[in-house]
């Protein structure tokens, strides 16, 4: 790695704990580190509500959106690598549209659903059936593109605008049969949201994010090789259906977890790869990490926004990733027209 | 040593036969020219060598172990390949992608050899100078000269007899480039190694093969030393056009050119042989 990749990832790293203390103090209870001190040295000078807030509410929702954040950015850079493609992201492969299905699902059928299973495990219907529903779609898109022994990625990006036409349909059907106060919910969870973090959250994140984070890092000279195309990485002696296989598992846990609890999150998986690529350079080794790095610090930055700026209201935070990236993703656009062909 | 026995490639379960019963040996020390008109099964040939395209028939043996049966890992420390066309879609720095062929080598962090084999190969292909430039912003032939260099720094491996196979090497090449891969693709074999590569220019194979195989439709039309492939009557049914041969005034190797035009033209020979014989003795 350069020196200025190097530098790029420590001011990535200081700004993503600094904000991370900053989000846990910021709120309708301010928690200075005064109050934060006096609580790891069991001082008085700090209200049980202060404890109160910053263990069962803010370190929660910080520790989800940097867990969140990750998975999403690296998936991102994992699905641009792997379709060769700067456009990709984790929603070309259905992870998004299949889990959107599923969480309508379950909430449109939440009554008849708790009363089958009991009302603790209608709680948890949503988070695992839109969990299933990534998962399912990624399956289908990838075993619809693969043809024997090989997968075609140019048939993965077509079976993934395929499988999403029909799982929009249905949650389309859905919507359409759902009443009101549904629909809000449905509304809501498509427009994302970390108001969920709780202990469960945050255990079924940290099951399903940081291992396949660590394997898609370390699968960084795979996917540069794999920008080579496939036959280039095989003469390199790499495994292309393999670390095919490995980057669609590990992004559909990654998202497929972090859509389940949070909803629909867009722009970020897109954007910080693209960004990051323009100034460090496209070396996996350094993007990878990096993405990880600064998706967890944009979306802890977003949350903070989402919570605070029209308190005690909070925005959607899908509203606010989006509103922040597409303009990016457009700005990039136009000025990358020429090169990317379109 | 690397040898092919009766491989025969088709496209599909009943498609066209795209190489037909082809065999051939390359012993280390040679390079081997493969040559044909379009459609001749030139790059497939070398594909099925190379694994990428399965062989319906016929078997490709590399030290003596079928070469399918070694591990890709393991293979991709002796045998390189240089495609036709790799574009690099994001902004890899030439240097980073010259490093790429120095992946089957280490793991984890490139070791001060890896770095050494990398300026090596950038020196031999003139582009130390854009080592840092990003890949989309080079020529087409700055790009391949890119490619070229991570094949040479992917089988930098001293004395262990490697295999490298080249597809077209000189498309978008200049001719000084040209002449320079040529020279690195003979020393190379030289060196003990192997090399196949697939060329349209009939004069750069004459120059520089060991050996020639002339496909036509599929099928091996001739394999031999320059001298014995490039005669007229072969050249004509391989291409589909008249041929001249005539001794190169200062190499005495053949020297082709092709056309209806030549046909009719008396050329004074005397002149070209009187050069070409003290080299020819």
């Amino acid at each position: 790695m350069t020196a200025r990749q190097h530098l790029i990832l420590l001011i990535t790293a200081l700004l993503l704990v600094v904000a991370a203390v900053a989000a846990a103090a910021i709120g309708a209870l301010y928690v200075p580190l005064s109050a934060w001190w006096s609580m790891i040295t069991g001082g008085e000078a700090h209200s049980m509500g202060q404890q109160a807030v910053l263990w069962v509410v803010r370190l929660p929702r910080v520790l989800l959106a940097l867990l969140a954040g990750a998975g999403l950015a690296t998936g991102g850079a994992a699905m641009q690598a792997l379709f060769r493609n700067p456009l990709a992201d984790p929603s070309i492969i259905g992870i998004s549209s299949g889990a959107g299905l599923l969480a309508a699902f379950a909430i449109v059928a939440a009554a008849p659903l708790g009363a089958l299973l009991g009302a603790w495990a209608g709680m948890v219907t949503l988070p695992v059936l839109a969990f299933v529903g990534a998962l399912t779609s990624a399956v289908l898109v990838f075993g619809i593109a693969r043809d024997g022994v090989r997968t075609s990625v140019g048939a993965m990006l077509l079976a993934g605008i395929g499988i999403t036409a029909i799982t929009g349909a249905l949650t389309g059907l859905l919507t359409y049969t759902a009443s009101n106060d549904q629909l809000r919910s449905i509304t809501f969870w498509m427009l994302g949201s970390l108001g969920g973090a709780d202990r469960t959250a945050i255990t079924i994140m940290l099951m399903a994010v940081p291992v396949p984070l660590f394997l898609v890092m370390r699968s960084h000279r795979a996917l540069n090789a794999l920008v080579l195309g496939e036959e280039q990485a095989r003469y390199l002696g790499i495994d292309p259906e393999r670390v095919k296989r490995r980057m669609i598992v590990c992004t559909a846990f990654m998202v497929g977890a972090t859509v389940a609890l949070c909803g629909v999150i867009g722009f970020l998986g897109l954007v910080v790869p693209h960004v990051l690529r323009m100034l460090g350079g496209a070396d996996n080794r350094f993007l990878l990490p990096a993405s990880a790095l600064a998706g967890a610090l944009l979306l802890v930055l977003a949350d903070t926004i989402a919570r605070t700026l029209a308190a005690p209201a909070e925005i959607p935070i899908g509203v606010i990733t989006a509103l922040c990236g597409a303009p990016v993703f457009l700005f990039l656009l136009v000025r990358r027209k020429r090169s990317l062909a379109l | 040593m690397l040898q092919v026995q009766h491989i025969t490639v088709a496209a599909g379960r009943k498609g066209p036969v795209l190489v037909n019963d082809v065999s051939f040996q390359v012993p280390p020390g040679r390079l081997l020219v493969v040559l044909g008109a379009n459609g001749a099964g030139k790059s497939t040939l070398l594909r099925a060598i190379g694994g990428e395209v399965r062989a319906t028939r016929g078997t490709v043996q590399w030290k003596e172990k079928t070469i399918a049966d070694i591990p890709l890992a393991v293979i991709a420390r002796e045998r390189a390949f240089l495609g036709q066309h790799s574009e690099v879609p994001f902004a890899f720095t030439a240097r980073e992608v010259v490093m790429m062929g120095r992946y089957p080598h280490f793991t984890g962090l490139p070791s001060s050899a890896d770095e050494d084999a990398v300026d090596r190969a950038m020196m031999h292909m003139h582009i130390e100078a854009l080592q840092h430039r990003p890949m989309p912003s080079l020529s087409g032939g700055e790009r391949k000269r890119v490619h070229i260099a991570r094949v040479m720094a992917q089988l930098d491996n001293g004395d262990r007899t490697s295999l490298l196979l080249m597809d077209e090497p000189l498309n978008d090449l200049d001719v000084k480039h040209q002449l320079a891969v040529m020279e690195h693709a003979r020393a190379y074999a030289e060196a003990g190694h192997c090399v196949v590569a697939v060329l349209h220019d009939v004069n750069l194979a004459s120059r520089y093969a060991h050996r020639i195989l002339l496909m036509g439709h599929g099928r091996t039309l001739a394999l031999g030393e320059p001298r014995d492939v490039l005669v007229p009557e072969l050249l004509e049914q391989a291409y589909g056009m008249p041929a001249h041969v005539l001794p190169h005034p200062v190499t005495g190797a053949p020297w082709v050119h092709f056309g209806e035009g030549l046909a009719a033209t008396a050329i004074d020979h005397s002149h070209t042989r009187a050069i070409a014989e003290p080299l020819d003795a």
